[in-house]
């Protein structure tokens, strides 16, 4: 990575007319390659299996416990002031932004250190907004690209993957809830019913795949509460079902209807596959969400040099990186590959057009673009 | 469930409207083609409109609903059933809920049937590129088999007024204010009967926030409208003579909040919002007598959970087959 100048992060996704760009970038595709990577990595696994953690794991999980110890050390301020969220959240966020520096550099090896100028911004946009005290799936997004690009840099291998995922990304989510308890963060974009959470995507993904091939839990499973509490230790997803059972009233299937919804779907294999689809579908391509989304040299916005028409032709001539034989690895990686490539490329041609066309009919001498932002 | 009403589609009557309006009370849906009546005859209604609507006192302002249907029946309850009062919705009526196809038919059958008692302005997600994010759209599609409904009702989100102004004294907008707008005029020469454009004087009055410790003007972290301060809120007041400002768009866990100095109100009547907050909920309730005084609020809890029963389980197709 000699060859590389390491800049500040910056948005490129201004308008919706940036979505296009951004579905066929480099950082779209590596970062999806890499989502699967990770949930290749994790089938059938649980999360209490052992693994073998480096030092180097070890030190980022201490980082992690460090900010959780922040978090309980900052004294909450009078509700009496608030409008919702507590606003020691900010001092949280102070500390964070001024601390993140030293942070990663005690933790990261030192050949990587000239990256730290695009790494911390991903590391301090992960926990949530300062102004509006909020935590939503963008900054869940922008703690994985962060891990994305540790393993671009070659701060960790794909024989991390495993670790990736179910000891720092379980680590983060444990800081996140901890944050979002403590300082009542409000949800952030939260499309509500409509979406598998308020806060999180991921773990639903990772979750997901982690139950494939379990003899004693169907997707139907997670409606009962005492299953979801007496297995919520063994993957993400049960884990993520029990704090929503912890933090909301009223009926699970009207809070929770899109999970009420999947609970209906046969497979966990198929669970699996359809939350890849969902996450590009309501999250990476939604202007909303990733408008907030930064791009570096790492993260690149450049145009991915594999047109999609070419991997959906011939997928089997796709180089795939090597892995860890994993239960039902192969089937869980190609057939989500294969219709996320699908999807990806009718979507965002109708999608676009059907916004242009739509924008055009109804103002056709407007030549503003239409509006999207985070609500 | 859905009813069909034996009368033309093109006939609205009082009698066709107070039996849609009892289906829609009882949190029914009511068919699309009479969906499509009501859309036409409550445009009718809303193009005679201003793009700030004048409105006398009593009137009892409210904040996001949200689909929140049966919490919206309980802001009946503790505020009155209209007509027997009248009431200013500060708009968000749709997205994140579980009914907000319900609740927007409801405040579009009210708005018929009594259009000088209710008034419903337009919120940041009364939009269709918000709604096709945040829900609307797909519970549309859940409940009609189609995004026809979801279009009418878009049709409709273009004609709600922007602002009003309540006696001449109290402003009130969904978002708030805009460094482009200083004067009523330059609302009144906006051409509002459009999508929210992402920015301008349109989208700021839409998206904006007011923000303790802000000097003026700042950057939204929503990516839409600004952050502005007292000064800017007093600013406008002055400008236009107005006691206060009324808005609703941000979260309250006490259901209402003051700001410089009671300058500017945020209500919000979405109680225990996204099922997890357990805030409460808040209307103003705004009389010729009270509105030189402090605000006065009337606070209510989330509707009590009655068996609603189970929906039947559609996981969405384009992900899960």
């Amino acid at each position: 990575m000699a060859e590389n100048s390491y800049k500040p992060p910056e948005k490129m996704i201004k308008n919706v007319f940036d979505l296009n760009p951004w579905y066929f970038s480099k950082a779209y595709e590596e970062y999806l390659a890499f989502l699967h990577r990770l949930n290749d990595s994790v089938v059938g696994v649980h999360t209490t299996a052992d693994m073998r953690c480096t030092d180097l794991v070890i030190s980022f999980i201490d980082m992690l416990d460090k900010l959780e110890k922040w978090a309980e050390e900052i004294p909450l301020e009078d509700v009496s002031e608030q409008r919702f969220g507590n606003k020691a959240y900010r001092k949280f966020y102070e500390k964070l932004c001024k601390e993140s520096p030293d942070l990663l550099a005690s933790v990261l090896p030192e050949n990587v250190h000239d990256a730290l100028v695009e790494l911390v911004p991903y590391f301090t946009e992960s926990f949530g907004n300062a102004t509006r005290i909020d935590y939503g799936s963008g900054h869940e997004a922008n703690f994985l690209i962060l891990l994305f690009c540790l393993q671009k840099l070659g701060v960790f291998t794909e024989n991390d993957d495993k670790v990736l995922v179910l000891r720092i990304f379980n680590k983060y989510l444990r800081v996140c809830r901890h944050l979002q308890t403590r300082f009542k963060m409000e949800p952030a974009g939260s499309r509500g019913v409509h979406a598998i959470d308020d806060f999180q995507f991921a773990p639903f993904i990772f979750g997901s795949a982690q139950l494939i091939g379990s003899k004693s839990i169907v997707p139907d499973s997670y409606l009962k509460k005492n299953i979801v509490e007496t297995h919520a230790h063994t993957s993400l997803f049960l884990d993520c079902v029990n704090f929503i059972n912890q933090t909301k009233t009223g009926p699970f299937h009207e809070h929770s209807n899109q999970l009420w919804n999947i609970s209906a779907v046969p497979h966990w294999k198929k669970v699996n596959s359809g939350m890849f689809k969902m996450y590009e579908g309501e999250v990476l391509k939604k202007f909303p969400v990733v408008q907030h989304m930064m791009f570096g040299s790492l993260f690149s916005f450049d145009r991915s040099e594999h047109p999609r028409e070419s991997m959906e032709d011939a997928p089997s001539q796709d180089p795939m990186p090597p892995r860890a034989p994993a239960q039902h690895g192969m089937f869980a990686f190609k057939i989500p590959s294969a219709a996320n490539t699908s999807t990806v490329h009718s979507s965002s041609v109708v999608e676009s057009g059907d916004l242009r066309r739509l924008h055009s009919e109804k103002h056709p001498n407007e030549h503003c673009p239409p509006p999207m932002a985070d609500a | 469930m859905l009813e069909e009403d034996a009368a033309g589609p093109d006939q609205l009557g009082p009698n066709d409207l107070d039996r849609q309006i009892e289906i829609a009370m009882r949190c029914e849906l009511i068919c699309e083609t009479q969906v499509k009546s009501i859309c036409a005859k409550v445009r009718e209604i809303l193009i005679e409109e201003a793009n700030v609507q004048v409105i006398d006192t009593p009137v009892t302002i409210c904040g996001d609903i949200h689909g929140q249907f049966h919490d919206l029946m309980e802001l009946f309850r503790v505020g009155g059933s209209p007509p027997n009062t009248n009431y200013l919705f500060l708009g968000d009526y749709v997205d994140r809920g579980y009914n907000s196809v319900e609740t927007f038919i409801l405040l579009m059958l009210l708005k018929c049937r009594y259009p000088d008692r209710i008034t419903l302005i337009r919120g940041n997600h009364e939009s269709r590129q918000i709604t096709q994010v945040y829900g609307f759209y797909d519970e549309c599609v859940r409940k009609y088999g189609s995004g026809q409904v979801w279009k009418h009702c878009t049709e409709i989100f273009d004609y709600l007024s922007l602002a009003a102004v309540i006696d001449g004294k109290l402003f009130c907008v969904h978002g708030g204010l805009s460094p482009s707008i200083a004067t009523l005029d330059q609302i009144r020469v906006l051409d509002r009967k459009i999508e929210v454009p992402h920015e301008g004087p349109m989208c700021d009055l839409l998206w904006s926030d007011p923000e303790e410790g802000c000097s003026g003007w700042g950057i939204s972290p929503r990516g839409a409208g600004y952050l502005f301060g007292g000064d800017a809120a007093e600013l406008f007041c002055e400008n236009n003579d107005f006691l206060r400002i009324c808005r609703a768009h941000q979260l309250v866990m006490e259901g209402y909040k003051l700001h410089f100095r009671k300058r500017v109100v945020t209500v919000w009547s979405a109680p225990n919002y996204c099922y997890r907050c357990g805030n409460v909920a808040a209307i103003m309730e705004v009389t010729e007598e009270n509105i030189d005084s402090d605000p006065v609020f009337e606070v209510f809890e989330a509707a009590t959970v009655e068996n609603r029963g189970e929906p039947k389980k559609q996981p969405i197709a384009q992900y899960f087959l």
